[in-house]
């Protein structure tokens, strides 16, 4: 392996390790306003949020459970 | 009405003093009228990069406490009627100067030209912000080694809080003889793991360490033809890269690699 492709499988996880250390209090924030904008659709059971980093790009996901779809105020 | 970029790094030393001034020079050479503005308070050395120490008057601190107007704290460069500097003071007044105070300076001196290149500080603190919040155009300078690039990773991060039109890299202190024999990592794969655009390459060329001590630009260099490249890209939007590993190609390219192989 030549020396330029260790530096860059280092780079590629020192990157994405900073990526994933930058947005810990952003987190927070996130999930709540998320949890706040689904509550007008669901009756939220439970909620997660993951925000991974793959190939250098943030992925979040959400998984949601919810016992019924809110309609009221939907105009049909 | 000026562009108005910012040319930034993180990390310290990576070349953004460089880069400001002979972009700037080579913007100025294509006729238009350019202002490098030396945000780098306390640590300025754009005057004695551009060879105009001793004729700094006056400085933004100066501007910003009434002491003169702004247009009279500029300073004309020796060589190209159209390149002007605006000097940062020598002294620690860092706290003295504020984001607000610095764009209200640059609002009075924008119609008079059409770039203005704020060389930013190293880090990501104060001085940082209030050369980004003055500008709507970023260019990211890093170089091929793993820290620097750490380092713009972080920059290119943070300037997704700011406003601007543009963020672009230039990868600076290229060495070609490294690329051809592997030992250095490949320009592509910095933009690529950067995720961000490139604005060109300037060359490690020694030319620039040893003219910058008599505060002179290089021309008639390799980075000089690259930076004349930097300015065409930047200006037109062309996507030139400066191709430095020619030098080493070919028999004389080989003897000069095997010259300058340090490892
Ligand atoms: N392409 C290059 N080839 C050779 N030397 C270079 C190149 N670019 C910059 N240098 C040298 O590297 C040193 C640091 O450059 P410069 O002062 O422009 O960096 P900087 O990022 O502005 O530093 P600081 O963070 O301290 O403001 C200088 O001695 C300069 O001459
Ligand atoms: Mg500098």
């Amino acid at each position: 392996m030549t020396l330029a492709e260790i530096t860059s499988r280092r780079l590629e996880k020192v990157l994405n390790q900073d990526k994933k250390d930058a947005p810990t209090q952003i987190l927070a924030m996130l999930e709540s306003d998320i949890r706040t904008l689904l509550q007008n659709y669901f009756a939220i059971e439970d909620i997660s949020i993951n925000l991974s980093v793959q190939n250098g790009k943030y992925i979040l996901s959400t998984t949601l459970s919810a016992t019924h779809l809110k309609t009221i105020g939907i105009v049909r | 009405m000026a562009r108005k970029i910012v040319i930034t790094s993180g990390k310290g030393g990576v070349g953004k003093t460089t880069v400001t001034a002979n972009l700037g020079t080579k913007l100025a050479n294509l006729g238009f009228r350019v202002l490098l503005v030396d945000t780098d308070i306390g640590l300025n050395n754009l005057d004695v990069v551009m060879g105009v120490e001793n004729k700094v008057m006056f400085d933004i601190l100066d501007i910003i406490n009434g002491k003169c107007r702004a247009k009279q704290a500029l300073v004309q460069d020796c060589h190209h009627p159209s390149l002007f500097i605006l000097p940062a003071p020598n002294s620690d007044s860092d706290s003295l100067i504020t984001a607000g105070n610095l764009l209200e300076t640059l609002s009075t001196l924008e119609h008079f030209f059409d770039y203005i290149l704020l060389d930013c500080p190293a880090g990501l603190d104060n001085g940082f912000h209030r050369a980004v919040y003055c500008a709507n155009e970023a260019i990211v300078v890093v170089t091929p080694h793993i820290s620097s690039i750490r380092d713009a990773g972080k920059v290119v991060a943070r300037l997704a809080n700011y406003p601007l039109s543009s963020v672009k890299l230039v990868v600076n202190r290229v060495r070609g003889d490294m690329l051809m024999t592997g030992d250095s990592i490949a320009v592509e794969r910095i933009i690529d793991l950067l995720g961000t655009n490139i604005l060109g390459v300037v060359p490690d060329d020694d030319a620039i360490s040893a003219l910058s001590a008599i505060g002179a630009i290089p021309s008639g260099t390799t980075s000089s033809r690259a930076f004349a490249i930097l300015a065409e890209n930047l200006h037109t939007g062309t996507k030139k890269i400066f191709d430095c590993t020619y030098r080493y190609r070919g028999i004389a390219g080989t003897i000069r690699r095997n010259l300058k192989r340090r490892i």
